[in-house]
């Protein structure tokens, strides 16, 4: 076939479809006889992985992807990528020397080397792997769900292998040089076990959830998990270190099996270094048979049900359309935080969007979990002085109540991330709509964060610590969520207020805020120290009392400023 | 008091990066009317649009609806105009209840009311088993119709629809266009914008075609047809110059059967095959 004009260039068959690591598909190309044995019709697979690699880098997939801003001739954005997971696994190298029982040792890196991993599948990967728009693209296009689904493994396949040997490559070294070359194959074969484990539990779960639910409860699900791991992470962050855990002299004792290590994920990959290693004991020899099992079981479920996953893909934009009536909760707040039926409107407004957007809860809800970490810090920090919780109570409860105000660490986020969402062009309705008093618009969403995001934390608390402290713990706790609640209100005007709230399409980048709101969140901490302090030395009914007092009038006058002065160009979305 | 006229414009001039995409636009359209604004991609139609509605400003010129200049912070100015764009986003993760409903309120109806209203406009064009369902899940149609009944809600004075049977069934269609005819027979305004002509030329009591930014015919079908037994399609094509479609197509079939090289475009790289 001749084209009626030639083109100005001829692409090579890697140049015109970008970088898309011609080793790889050189690779690829090797095994070409054995996956095409497998059913798997080569030249349609090989397409479908070039098109998803330049896809995955487009789309920003994985941690630094963004880090390589410069356009350098022939560099790939993976490369930045599987440097900056290679200095992660450099640092937690650091688990393998500590002067503890081998098996804690390892369980202990192969804990953290599972979070870092199950996260990514679930976070950066699960984009690659439900993608619903395959189905409609390729099997329409005469492609088998067979060739579909290998091409969709092979590239989620890639990049987790890079990361698994990025972060637990580094391993090895400490491992070969305290306990031997066969231990270190051990390390090796754990490290990909793991991998391969955190994939199929991935697959797994996605399964599953779309065979019983529909797409939208498999989303609610995923973003719950990861939520539930990040907060995960910064506690086991922050209380970790406090643990007096005394292991220090039994690096050499050998750990005796006890029955719920086998609900213990991360020891089940602990066994197969130390069965090399010569440690033949029922610890050893059962953690390694469970890893070895679970895993393997799970490939072969997945396998067997690989083209009902692709079926259940196009599930993934269903809902069942059940009604979101209004809770309780919303009406009287609703009622409580709001003046007049528009400011009502838009609070509605700003709790729907709120209330689906997966990203937002992603990015505010483990910062806000540093409110709650906070006062539990705090805890363990008395709890080391007095002896016993006990014993330390009367120390503590002085300045427990005025804890609650750690909650207010993760606002300034929570406010910025206000500007953004999934849909910033949804927001053109207000060009359409008469926008009467935009700085009302902007309270009703930024009262709706607060009551939605913060409130029940803050009240729960309250509740806990007054219970501790009595009437002062009382009046402190009531003084501290309103004072949250002034501030939030003073700072939705200054931070959520320069832009249309989610107007603005989210930068995977700018996850953590700007460096203006992580000076805020830094800033807000001696604040926070100072006034703990203050109110937990002075223990009476006085300060907390002024301070409430002072709080609801400011909160009163910042209220009013909404009303001028906050001018959004909808005409700029 | 109130112009005569519903919508005027007047010597409206507008033009972006140095490029002249409103050249002198003039039209005035009377209440009760169905107005089809046609032209090529590019002419200057979503412009003019977007003029009338005061999300830009013209250069040059004078816009008036109902007599007044567009004032694009007045609300009553807002209140008074339904707007359908093409392929508007909606929030996915809102029902179309929800949407609906806050779209309603925005225009200062009740939640209940809005919600009553949008409930019931939704069972007639047949997306009550949906109403209550995501919007991500919709299709394209269904979404156009949450679009359609979003700008009805409020009962303007004047619609402006930019393509609006994009992905409609022909059952929809067929109620949509009635349900324009009925909503003109009361009085409104309807602008209406498509590259349809088949639905244009059937729905229009006036069409308006733009070209390169002016005003190139403007009139009932019967006269811009001035006696002859053309379509709007072929009176388009006439008027905006464009007479290669067969050509275009014969090159286009050509390519994708392998036949038919163009011996002038061959060169030396195609010989040495």
């Amino acid at each position: 076939m001749k084209l009626l004009k030639p083109m100005r260039t001829m692409p090579t068959e890697d140049e015109g479809s970008g970088p898309v690591l011609p080793q790889f598909m050189a690779l690829l190309d090797r095994c070409q006889g054995f996956i095409s044995k497998l059913g798997i019709d080569y030249a349609q697979y090989r397409l479908i992985v070039q098109t998803k690699l330049k896809l995955a880098v487009r789309d920003h997939v994985g941690v630094g992807m963004n880090a390589n801003t410069k356009k350098e001739q022939g560099a790939h954005p993976l490369r930045s990528s599987f440097l900056l997971y290679l200095v992660i696994g450099v640092l937690f190298c650091l688990y393998l020397v500590m002067p503890m029982p081998k098996f804690y040792m390892f369980s202990a890196y192969f804990g953290i080397l599972f979070v870092m991993t199950f996260l990514n599948m679930l976070t950066s990967y699960s984009g690659l792997m439900l993608d619903p728009r395959d189905h409609a693209l390729y099997t329409v296009r005469g492609v088998s769900t067979k060739t579909l689904n290998a091409a969709r493994l092979t590239v989620v396949g890639m990049y987790l292998i890079l990361n698994v040997v990025a972060i637990g490559g580094p391993g090895v070294v400490p491992v070969f040089m305290r306990f031997g070359l066969l231990a270190a194959i051990g390390q090796v074969i754990a490290v990909l076990l793991l991998g391969v484990f955190s994939f199929m539990l991935a697959l797994f779960i996605y399964l599953v959830v779309l065979r019983y639910f529909d797409g939208e409860r498999l989303k609610n699900i995923l973003n719950l998990v990861q939520i539930a791991m990040m907060i995960g992470i910064y506690l086991a962050s922050q209380i970790l270190p406090h643990l007096d855990v005394n292991l220090a002299g039994q690096s050499g004792a050998v750990q005796a099996f006890v029955w719920y290590f086998i609900f213990v994920i991360p020891m089940w990959f602990a066994g197969i270094p130390l069965l090399l290693l010569g440690e033949i004991s029922l610890l050893s020899i059962v953690m390694t048979v469970l890893a070895v099992v679970v895993t393997a079981t799970l490939t072969v479920v997945y396998a067997h049900h690989a083209s009902e996953f692709e079926e259940s893909l196009t599930k993934l934009n269903n809902s069942t359309g059940k009604r979101h009536k209004p809770s309780w909760y919303f009406r009287l707040t609703q009622k409580i935080f709001c003046r007049g039926p528009l400011e009502r409107t838009y609070f509605g407004f700003g709790w729907a969007i709120i209330r689906e957007d997966r990203e937002y809860k992603l990015r505010v809800y483990p910062q806000l979990a540093y409110g709650v970490i906070i006062p539990v810090i705090f805890l363990f920090s008395f709890v080391g002085i007095g002896g016993t919780v006990a014993q330390s109570l009367p120390m503590m409860r002085h300045f427990l109540p005025y804890m609650i105000l750690g909650v207010f660490f993760g606002m300034p986020i929570a406010l910025w991330s206000l500007g953004f969402s999934e849909q910033p062009g949804a927001m053109r309705l207000f060009q359409r709509v008469p926008l009467i008093q935009q700085g009302l618009l902007l309270r009703g969403i930024v009262k709706a964060m607060f009551v939605r995001v913060c409130l029940p934390v803050t009240l729960l608390l309250a509740a806990v610590f007054t219970g501790l402290s009595g009437m002062k713990g009382l009046v402190a706790s009531a003084a501290m969520v309103v004072l949250i609640y002034a501030l939030t209100m003073l700072f939705g005007r200054l931070i959520a207020g320069v832009d249309l709230p989610f107007s603005r399409e989210f930068d995977p980048a700018k996850r953590g805020g700007t460096a203006g709101i992580i000076w805020i969140q830094m800033l807000s901490m001696p604040l926070i120290a100072f006034i703990v302090a203050v109110g937990g030395f002075t223990n009476g009914f006085i300060m907390p009392a002024i301070v409430l007092v002072v709080a609801l009038v400011a909160t009163v006058i910042i209220e009013n400023g909404y009303k001028n002065g906050v001018r959004f160009d909808v005409r700029r979305i | 008091m109130e112009s005569e006229y519903a919508i005027e414009l007047e010597d409206i001039h507008k033009s972006f990066a140095g490029k002249n995409v409103l050249k002198g636009v003039s039209f005035q359209i009377k209440p009760g009317t169905i107005v089809g604004y046609i032209g090529q991609n590019g002419a200057g139609k979503s412009t003019t649009v977007k003029i009338i509605l005061g999300l830009i400003d013209q250069d040059d010129g004078v816009v008036t609806v109902f007599g007044k200049a567009v004032d694009r912070d007045d609300p009553q100015y807002k209140r008074r105009i339904g707007y359908v764009p093409e392929g508007a986003d909606l929030f996915d993760a809102l029902t179309a209840r929800e949407y609906l409903q806050l779209v309603g309120q925005l225009y200062g109806l009740t939640a209940e009311d809005a919600g009553s209203k949008a409930e019931q406009l939704a069972e007639i064009v047949g997306l009550g088993p949906a109403f209550d369902r995501r919007i991500a899940s919709y299709s394209k149609g269904m979404r156009q119709l949450v679009l359609i009944i979003a700008s009805l809600l409020h009962d303007p004075d004047i619609l402006f629809w930019d393509e609006p049977l994009n992905g409609l069934d022909a059952n929809a269609v067929l109620v949509i266009e009635e349900i324009l005819q009925e909503l003109r027979n009361r009085g409104k305004t309807i602008f209406y914008s498509s590259h349809i002509m088949d639905v244009v030329q059937k729905l229009s009591d006036r069409i308006i075609l733009l070209n390169e930014g002016t005003v190139v015919a403007d009139g009932t079908f019967k006269q811009l047809q001035a006696d002859q037994d053309t379509s709007l399609q072929q009176l388009f094509n006439e008027m905006t110059g464009f007479a290669e479609h067969g050509e275009k197509a014969k090159a286009f079939v050509d390519i994708v059967m392998g036949g038919g090289v163009n011996e002038t475009t061959q060169t030396d790289a195609d010989h040495a095959d």
